[in-house]
């Protein structure tokens, strides 16, 4: 396993190279240069004024060129400089990881914990009341889009109710931990919502399906108690498909939650994103690229490893 | 005097049990209907409208439901209830169109990754990597930008998005069942690969498959809903659930004008709840395993 | 002894009073479109003057009717030698928030930094024509121009005074997106910078040596946000006390814990032709989309009332001569119109725009039902910014719908209507050429004269709407929310925001 493991990350080396390559040529097939996100419609620039600002942030230069010398940098840990204001990228990416992470952390841990515990309970008690009330609020719960949860959210425990404040990372002026706890419960809760609601299902489907294999009847003739099989036989094999989500929602996790940080105002790498496609702050878009390409590629060998983990009869050559 | 036949007896084909099983799930049945229903009222319902569905009329701004306008006006004095269907057809077709692209690339690819395993597996993985590495956002801003939003490029572009996860799915699958006891069976018995695969590992895979296909339908209808959020998806004046929910973007309208989006949204969610319980029915029936 | 320690000390404490709560008014600053979220560089920015105005100064201002301006930095100016020539004499005692005194060497250096190139100041376009900035004593400046400047004064309604001190130290290249802007920079305002938590707020304290006054509140806060209904909930429950707000924001505020302000956009809005599009060149065209479209209507039903029909770029009335054409709706004739210039009634035109907010989709959702009424097919697009500037920038489109800043001073339509400016050489981006038009805007900066400068401006909006170069169509008001908690709050909508005297020293709390 551990050989495959290295052979997987050198792999991911030429991958990166190819992602960032392809993501670079998609952008120039942006409309609008970065200079016309800078410079606002009705701003008068002269001529003189555009050439000078498009020196000096490299864009004279041929495309091909401009990639190089992006690509050589980064290799050698710089990312560049934000078009908008000047600040090296990575320190803009490393200033919103916190927050993001504390937001997809959170949800995330929600959404499985009680994913897996509905999907379990769902499957165990499976076609009782119980199972199809749960199964009916987990639909309701993928159903929902994500900015509507968001708004209605914000207006039912804000407005309302008055539980929460309206948003942002921090009060102004504060910033201790409880602060921040506040301005967080609402959308890691909203978040989880998604994550419960696909993995109840995902879980539920799998233990149900795995619950009527021979080998479980086998066990369960055999006298083995239902929780220590549910636990020990049926649990495992069904988190193959669960394992398989989670891994396939990384992407969302620095990208993804882009409606609620809007709407909430937290400072997360997703809106990062789309300020930067909004800006076409081409090393911007080309650094969370390359970061978020590389913890994916990670988070799915970690995903791969687990299924081994899991299942002993998977092997890899 | 006995007969000398019996009574004929209708012959217990497998697909036949199916459909039995299938009908004895109450929920899946409720989900077939329900979908029925959506897609009908989608089809066939702006014919019934009083309204046409791009009619202005600004004398009638935001006008509650009534007797008139049975699911109210929204802020061009539109009639929602003509509005709400006509866009059914468009929300509809994105969410079955692009999951049948999805599913289609993602098994064939899968397949051939989870049974043939070795370098076959590791390019296509690699593969899967890329797509899957690309933050949807930016290519859906990206190629929209570039190619213009619309509806076909919208199908295309989640189709083409969404195609990774079935094709993990059905590997993964296939990687296990690989293992199982009566795939070396019928090996030893000389049955071939390609044989072996389409026979006994294919079936073991539509269960997965199958929830796939529901979810991927509610989350085809959920990305251009999200897209619709961020401006491109389906454009106005066209309609889309998607972007008919986007009203709600305004506090106003959340709070005030409830029927100028709550339709589109109870539909979403309708349509989501009926794939479901439709997508749990087929598996149940599907599956020769399965228990009532 | 202790005892007599401890007893004294509770003495003191109870003696002198409770401990007095910081006032902080925390409000969305840089929400809606005169805004600039964390865009902190004076000369080059476009917008966001009303959160810059609170701790950079001008030496003149308007006053919050925008009708007169009045000296701020400057105690009172001269105008000589045919308005070739200002004399500015500045206030004494001004001190920079690091305590050094403000001389005409710092207005000489803000002027000159923003004429040099290498900053990339919008400024150098509204400068051109200074020949050389003297500092004849410590509080007087003399600006002598090649050419009379009639709008000079307004230009400086927003151009902040920068301490050369410290910035003539960082090469003018790096100025533009230097990490002075956002880390302690130093102005003369009435509050001063205390800290900056990128994507979230910036917070100023007091200053207490403003020149008018210490401010009665001790801290002003601008928070951001990226959904505007966001912004509108945290102030309808309390959270901040002041946002920009739609027309239809409006509807959800009235009668809460805020007051709705509003006032003119001073923002025309029309539809622009790319006029070297043969299709748009017979004015006939142009005249069959004004009577095509039911104006009245669109402002009477989409805008609540809330805007004025325009009938020309300007839209101050002094500036609006008798006799214009109202092109009142008249769908009859715009279809003669549309025959008469043998219109091909199957071309779909695309209707681009960067305004992506609601009302702006029924409206243009409303004009292509009218347009269609009349035989003219219509799509609307809409953009974001950066394409509409590289779309509009070239000539691969047909039409627009946009607005355009004319106000206070009509001279800031110049750039966008000049055939000079046609891109890249600035925003004439429909290529407007018309030398008449041409010569009415050089005529109109050059004169001094008041009474005559009104008349050029109203000989310009009677060829304006004689040759519609733009469809204009009309003039919006715009809103903010304010809580009720706040006393002596000052806000009036403005294209770029600031440009007014908003006595931010004299906000106060309940």
């Amino acid at each position: 396993m551990g050989i495959y493991a290295l052979r997987r990350i050198l792999t991911s080396i030429p991958l990166l190279l190819v992602i960032t390559a392809l993501i670079f040529t998609l952008l120039q097939f942006t409309p609008g240069d970065p200079l016309d996100a800078y410079i606002p419609p009705d701003q008068v620039i002269s001529v003189q004024q555009r050439q000078i600002i498009k020196e000096e942030l490299g864009l004279d230069q041929p495309k091909a060129v401009q990639y190089v010398r992006w690509l050589g940098q980064a290799l050698q840990g710089n990312l560049g400089f934000r078009i908008k204001n000047g600040e090296p990228v990575s320190r803009e990416i490393a200033r919103r990881l916190p927050p993001t992470l504390l937001l997809m952390g959170l949800g995330v841990t929600l959404g499985v914990a009680f994913g897996v515990l509905f999907g379990v309970i769902a499957a165990v008690k499976r076609y009782t009341t119980l199972d199809n009330v749960l199964t009916f609020l987990a639909f309701l719960g993928i159903s929902t889009p994500a900015f509507l949860a968001g708004l209605l959210g914000l207006y039912v425990f804000t407005l309302k109710l008055g539980w929460f404040p309206a948003g942002g990372y921090q009060t102004p002026g504060d910033g201790s931990p409880l602060d921040i706890l506040r301005h967080l419960l609402l959308p890691a809760l909203i978040l989880s919502i998604t994550y419960v609601a696909v993995l109840m299902r995902y879980t539920r489907s799998s233990m149900l399906e795995v619950i009527f294999q021979d080998y479980v009847r086998t066990a369960r003739a055999k006298g083995i108690g239902e929780t220590k099989l549910i636990s020990k036989h049926v649990l495992r094999n069904a988190l193959i498909p669960v394992v398989t989500v989670i891994g396939a929602n990384v992407a969302n996790l620095i990208g993804g939650a882009v409606f609620l940080e809007s709407i909430f105002s937290w400072p997360g790498t997703g809106q990062l994103y789309l300020d930067a496609i909004d800006s076409r702050d081409y090393p911007m878009i080309m650094g969370i690229t390359l970061v978020l390409a590389a913890v994916i590629l990670f988070a799915n060998l970690i995903t791969d490893l687990l299924y081994g983990l899991i299942d002993p009869r998977i092997r890899y050559s | 005097m006995t007969a000398l036949t019996a009574a004929p007896v209708r012959p217990r084909t497998p697909t036949r049990m199916a459909l039995k099983r299938f009908l004895r799930h109450r929920l899946a049945v409720v989900g077939l209907a329900l979908l029925a229903v959506i897609i009908l009222l989608s089809i066939f319902g702006p014919l019934i409208a009083r309204f046409e569905p791009d009619q202005i009329d600004l004398l009638s701004r935001s006008q509650p439901p009534s007797s008139v306008h049975w699911f109210g006006t929204d802020q061009t004095g539109r009639d929602v209830f003509a509005r709400t269907l006509i866009a059914g057809r468009v929300s509809l077709m994105v969410g079955i169109l692009s999951t049948f692209i999805s599913l289609v690339v993602g098994t064939v690819l899968g397949a051939l990754a989870g049974y043939f395993g070795g370098w076959v597996d590791n390019v296509i993985m690699r593969f899967v990597d890329v797509v899957m590495t690309f933050p949807s956002i930016i290519v859906l801003l990206t190629l929209a930008a570039i190619v213009g939003p619309g509806v076909d490029k919208t199908i295309i572009i989640i189709g083409l998005l969404g195609w990774p996860l079935a094709c993990r799915l059905v590997r993964a699958k296939l990687l296990s069942v690989r293992e199982l006891d009566f795939i070396a069976a019928a090996n030893a018995l000389g049955a071939t690969d390609r044989r072996v695969l389409l026979k006994h590992a294919l079936p073991n895979v539509i269960d997965v498959l199958v929830v796939f296909v529901s979810l991927g339908v509610a989350s085809g209808i959920l990305t251009e809903a999200g897209l619709s959020f961020l401006g491109l998806g389906v454009q106005p004046p066209q309609a889309s659930w998607g972007n008919l929910l986007t009203g709600a973007r305004e506090l106003t309208v959340l709070e005030a004008y409830p029927w100028q989006w709550m339709p589109a949204g109870a539909l979403i969610v309708l349509t989501v709840l009926a794939t479901n319980f439709l997508g749990d029915g087929l598996r149940d029936a599907l599956d020769p395993k399965a228990r009532q | 002894m202790s005892k007599f320690l401890l007893t004294s000390l509770l003495a003191c404490a109870v003696l002198s009073g409770p401990a007095l709560a910081d006032k902080v008014i925390t409000g969305a600053f840089d929400q809606g479109p005169g805004g600039a979220p964390q865009q902190f560089n004076p000369l080059t920015n476009t917008a966001g003057f009303t959160w810059l105005n609170k701790y950079y100064s001008t030496l003149v201002l308007y006053d919050v009717n925008f009708k007169k301006i009045s000296g701020d930095l400057a105690s009172s100016w001269t105008v000589a030698d045919g308005g070739k020539k200002y004399t500015f004499v500045l206030r004494p005692n001004v001190k920079w928030h690091d305590g050094s005194l403000l001389t005409s060497k710092d207005v000489k250096f803000s002027i000159e930094l923003a004429n040099n190139p290498d900053s990339g100041s919008g400024f150098a376009a509204k400068f051109g024509n200074v020949t050389s900035v003297q500092t004849p004593s410590t509080r007087t400046v003399v600006i002598t121009l090649s050419k009379p400047n009639a709008a000079l004064l307004d230009a400086l309604t927003n151009f902040m005074i920068l301490p050369s001190a410290q910035l003539s130290k960082i090469p003018a290249k790096e100025l533009r997106s230097s990490a002075w802007w956002r880390t302690n920079p130093i102005g003369t305002g009435p509050f001063m910078w205390s800290k900056y938590v990128p994507d979230q707020y910036v917070e100023l304290k007091a200053n207490p040596n403003y020149y008018k006054g210490k401010p009665k509140i001790d801290r002003l806060v601008n928070t951001y946000f990226k959904e505007q209904a966001s912004a509108v909930l945290a102030l309808k429950s309390g959270n901040i006390d002041f946002t920009y707000l739609s027309l239809d924001d409006t509807k959800t505020v009235q009668g809460s814990n805020a007051t709705i302000l509003s006032g003119p956009s001073q923002v025309v809005n029309y539809l622009g032709f790319n006029l070297s599009d043969p299709r748009f060149k017979d004015v006939r065209i142009r005249q069959a989309v004004m009577y095509a479209i039911d104006r009245a209507t669109i402002v009477k039903q989409l805008y609540g009332g809330g805007a004025q029909l325009a009938n020309c770029p300007v839209t101050n009335d002094k500036y609006e001569p008798k006799g214009l054409n109202a092109y009142a709706y008249d769908p009859a004739k715009a279809k003669s119109l549309l025959q008469a210039a043998k219109w091909d009634s199957s071309e779909n035109v695309e209707i681009m725009t960067y305004y992506g907010d609601q009302l702006s989709k029924d409206v243009l959702v409303t004009i292509q039902q009218m347009l269609a009424q009349a035989g003219m097919k219509v799509t609307p697009r809409f953009v974001d910014v950066p394409t509409y500037n590289q779309v509009t920038g070239g000539n691969n489109f047909a039409m627009v719908y946009a607005g355009i800043g004319n106000g206070p001073d009509p001279d800031t339509l110049y750039p966008s209507m000049h055939s000079d400016f046609i891109p890249p050489n600035g925003t004439n981006r429909m290529k407007i050429n018309i030398p008449a038009l041409n010569k009415l805007f050089e005529t109109g900066q050059e004169t001094a004269s008041q009474t005559k400068r009104i008349k050029i401006y109203q000989d310009m909006c009677m060829l304006a709407n004689q040759q519609l170069p733009w469809d204009v169509l009309w003039t919006a008001k715009r809103f903010g929310g304010v809580s009720n908690k706040l006393i002596n709050f000052v806000w009036t909508p403005a294209p770029a925001g600031g440009r007014y005297d908003d006595q931010a020293q004299l906000w106060d709390v309940k």
